[in-house]
């Protein structure tokens, strides 16, 4: 059974494309066949977080557009057996394509893949009406800061709007230390204001940002914080049951149960 | 020049808590007023709602509530429910 899932949070700039990326790449390290779309026509960054940017021929548009076949546009990753990427345009803008023609290009993936994963663009327009059109499932990326989680806020209302009701929550760049100081909203905080499920928390980390130079996504390092937590999120979406991950790195509390309270 | 000495007691440490309590009212506020129906068909919606209320109860025009309410199951499913709220105690029932 193929799932289409969109990889979305309103917000710019909370880990979108990074999510799609790990979550993909973890998703074919687990033998899983996973296509990545890059939704985000006229600002491509998935090719380069990926590190596929030297191997874009056609893309996004031009499969809809019929000006060449799927095939042609997916990048193969030669890293993995099988993680395919399909590019965005980025010399046309979002209104280059219609709800309509995104959709029927998600189920003609469903086809070859068991994962077909959209990177949405930031924003309540078309981009994003078009990159949710063909999804099944929908993942909500927040950090822990103000206006990330109003704006998830929104795009949950909208999610549902467009009748994908049960979306996933994934918080990014949590910092520990400073949730146990108090000075960052904990997970806890987050899934209590946006009231649906937790998927998954990655933490802020350097790696993030050197993996993201080389293109070499970090689920792919043993040695990556965020790269362990994108495996398990990955590990979710298939069904396993993965406990939330112990992110105070310094151990001190030893083998806690995995719950970010926030302690007075 | 003790500024910085005082800093280092002073407590940054609730910010955490500040951001929450803010969202809570916020989103809230948020979701009352915001959804995917366009404003002027719920300004339509409101005033023949009136209407049809008024052919049987006269309430005042401002205590006619109509707002969106956000529910989460258990299971994490997403629902808006449109939520109207008429207070009667003022009104007076219309005699035919």
């Amino acid at each position: 059974m193929s799932e289409v899932i969109v990889i979305t949070s309103g917000k710019g700039g909370v880990g979108k494309t990074t999510t799609t990326a790990n979550i993909g790449t973890a998703l074919a390290m687990a033998g899983k066949k996973v296509v990545l779309v890059d939704a985000d026509i006229g600002l491509r960054n998935l090719d380069l977080v990926m590190g596929l940017e030297n191997r874009v021929v056609y893309d996004l548009v031009n499969v809809i557009e019929g000006t060449c076949r799927v095939k042609q546009a997916l990048i193969k990753d030669k890293r993995h057996d099988s993680l395919y990427m399909l590019p965005a345009a980025q010399t046309r803008d979002k209104d280059a394509v219609t709800a309509e023609q995104m959709k029927e290009l998600c189920v003609t993936l469903k086809e070859d893949f068991d994962y077909v994963i959209l990177d949405c663009p930031a924003g309540i327009e078309q981009g994003f009406k078009n990159a949710i059109a063909g999804a099944d499932k929908a993942i909500v990326v927040t950090t822990p800061e103000v206006s990330a989680v109003r704006d998830a806020d929104r795009i949950i209302g909208l999610l549902e709007a467009n009748e994908i009701r049960d979306p996933k929550l994934l918080v990014n760049r949590v910092r520990i230390n400073m949730v146990k100081s108090g000075e960052m909203m904990s997970v806890e905080d987050i899934v209590e204001l946006l009231a649906i499920g937790l998927i998954g928390v990655v933490p802020d980390d350097t790696s993030i940002i050197t993996t993201t130079n080389k293109g070499e996504p970090a689920a792919m390092s043993d040695k990556s914080l965020p790269g362990k937590a994108y495996r398990n999120i990955a590990a979710r979406l298939m069904g396993e049951e993965v406990p939330l991950m112990e992110l105070d790195k310094k151990g001190i509390f030893g083998r806690l149960k995995e719950r970010f309270s926030k302690k007075g | 020049m003790f500024e910085n000495f005082f800093k280092l007691f002073s407590s940054d440490k609730s910010t955490g808590g500040v951001a929450k309590d803010r969202l809570q009212v916020l989103l809230k506020m948020d979701r009352e007023s915001t959804s995917a129906i366009p404003e002027d068909i719920m300004e339509k919606l409101r005033e023949e709602l009136m209407q049809v209320i008024n052919k049987y109860l006269e309430i005042e025009q401002n205590d006619l509530d109509v707002k969106f309410e956000r529910n989460t199951d258990s299971e994490g499913r997403v629902s808006t429910a449109l939520v109207a709220n008429i207070p009667i105690n003022k009104a007076k029932i219309k005699s035919k």
